[in-house]
């Protein structure tokens, strides 16, 4: 009999799955840190070749400003379950991405957290959002007290 | 034993822990990713009957062995109806050790060597070694809306949709609304003296296969991560309809590639779509495919890729746009201003 924590494991490797291929390179986001952004939606654009996700949220300095998420074009958010309704204009939402290089305010969509909890993920690959999701609920990132701007590895 | 019993309960509680996750949506689809399209059952390679110098003879042989072609009327010709989405192919592995889908773009494969010509062979060295040292090539031309054109369209993962006619065939990608447009029983034709992204291409059926002949392409790619293509590149394909293991519709494309300037003989590879009825439950529907409009990535100085944000002058708002702004009803975000 094959050894069931391998095959258990196995099984959970499939439930996450893997990055996919966009119509740019993802050389300019440092997939080495995951960062979370606390904010409220000003902008939706589910877009192709890219849908862009904007919320007003405080800078290091407590100022508040635009950040711009990348996410998925429109097929590939909507084989999520994401689509033009899924943010609201004035809606607080948790984002979790992978922030710019160039420390500008912006990042590749991992996954979104709404305020009842639900999890989205409009992401375009760059990120195993159920694997990320799970690990960051597991370290206690997402508890209600962890910060905005908290920035953690993304492998151990 | 406590151990191992230990082990087999947290593995359980990570399985359970990464189900609830999956099921808080819809699982992802299983070729949502490119890592994922690379597990989809790929037909066999089927190499042209016999070695031709050009896509002209190969072409010619075809047709002259189908008798001047099948003559479909609206009743009798293939349809190949719905949403149809990229599936696996067989294309890396004609340049890399073990190449794949999983491989065409990361780091680790290894080019073969010989296959491609020698100014193409180094460009593509350097291309790969960008790939060793950045994680992934730094700079695809799609960023600034170039059309992928063929033969990258064969692999473009996003929506398909095909429509048969007996004069013409239409296979139609969302991505960048490119429609590759098959004239059927015609010849090329070429009125601008130019070459385009989709090149000319001309077809005739052989029962219930398309069998095509694309001439006249702008240098392109097979994929980011993939060698260039000359403006000498043609290719010969054959369309057919099939059915998978588990009964589901598949189309099969064999294609060979001609390249007099870029590959040292003609390369042969197996593309394949999948039915996706599921989609049509999504409520996916091929739209205007926007991209100058609505794109800020672009070409830094330093050849990576960069982005344009809300602030930066160059910055469009894909919804925010208008030279009216006074006007009533010129806003191009009027379902979402409305919430």
């Amino acid at each position: 009999m094959k050894n069931p924590i391998v095959v258990v494991a196995a099984a959970a490797a499939l439930v996450v799955g893997v990055p996919a291929l966009a119509h740019h390179s993802f050389a300019s986001y440092d997939v080495t840190q995951q960062k979370l952004i606390e904010g409220t939606v000003t902008q939706w654009n589910y877009n192709n070749p890219h849908s862009w996700l904007m919320i007003e949220a405080p800078d290091a300095n407590g100022e508040m400003k635009t950040w711009s998420f990348e996410g998925a074009a429109i097929v590939h958010a909507a084989r999520q379950g994401v689509n033009g309704t899924t943010y609201k204009k004035g809606e607080k939402i948790r984002v979790v991405m992978h922030p710019m290089r160039d420390g500008r305010n912006a990042g590749a969509l991992c996954f979104v957290m709404k305020e009842d909890g639900t999890f989205t993920r409009p992401n375009d690959g760059i990120c195993d959002s159920e694997a990320v999701h799970s690990r960051w609920e597991q370290k206690g990132w997402l508890s209600k007290d962890a910060k905005s701007l908290s920035i953690h590895p993304a492998s151990e | 034993m406590q151990t191992r019993k230990s082990l087999l309960t947290g593995a359980v509680v990570l399985l359970a822990v990464a189900l609830s996750v999956a099921q808080a949506q819809e699982p992802r689809r299983a070729d949502a990713t490119a890592d994922e399209q690379a597990k989809l059952p790929t037909p066999q390679v089927e190499l042209p009957p016999k070695p031709f110098k050009t896509a002209e003879e190969h072409y010619k042989y075809l047709l002259e062995k189908a008798h001047g072609g099948t003559k479909h009327t609206m009743s009798t010709i293939p349809v190949w109806g719905g949403l149809w989405a990229s599936g696996n192919n067989t294309m890396p592995a004609i340049f890399l050790v073990n190449g794949s889908l999983s491989n065409a773009w990361k780091p680790g494969a290894k080019i073969k060597e010989g296959v491609l010509t020698p100014p193409y062979e180094k460009q593509y060295r350097e291309r790969r070694a960008e790939v060793e040292k950045f994680g992934e090539q730094l700079y695809d031309r799609l960023t600034n809306c170039e059309y992928p054109g063929v033969p990258r369209w064969l692999w473009e993962p996003y929506i398909k949709e095909f429509v048969n006619m007996p004069d013409q065939s239409w296979l139609m990608n969302d991505m960048m609304n490119e429609t590759r447009r098959i004239y059927i029983g015609a010849e090329h034709v070429n009125t601008e003296a130019k070459h385009f992204p989709l090149g000319d291409s001309i077809g005739f059926w052989d029962g219930d296969k398309l069998v095509i002949w694309t001439k006249w392409v702008n240098p392109a790619d097979y994929v980011r991560g993939m060698p260039l293509t000359s403006n000498q590149f043609e290719m010969v394909e054959t369309w057919q309809e099939r059915h998978n293991a588990s009964g589901a519709r598949l189309l099969v494309t064999q294609a060979t590639f001609y390249d007099p300037l870029a590959l040292v003989k003609p390369q042969s590879a197996v593309y394949t779509h999948e039915s996706r009825p599921d989609l049509k439950k999504d409520g996916v529907r091929i739209r205007t495919w926007e991209c100058d409009s609505s794109s800020n990535s672009y070409k830094a100085a330093d050849g990576s890729t960069q982005f344009y944000l809300p602030g930066d002058p160059q910055y469009k708002n894909p919804r925010g746009f208008t030279d009216f702004p006074d006007l009533p009803g010129q806003s191009l975000n009027p379902i979402f201003d409305a919430q």
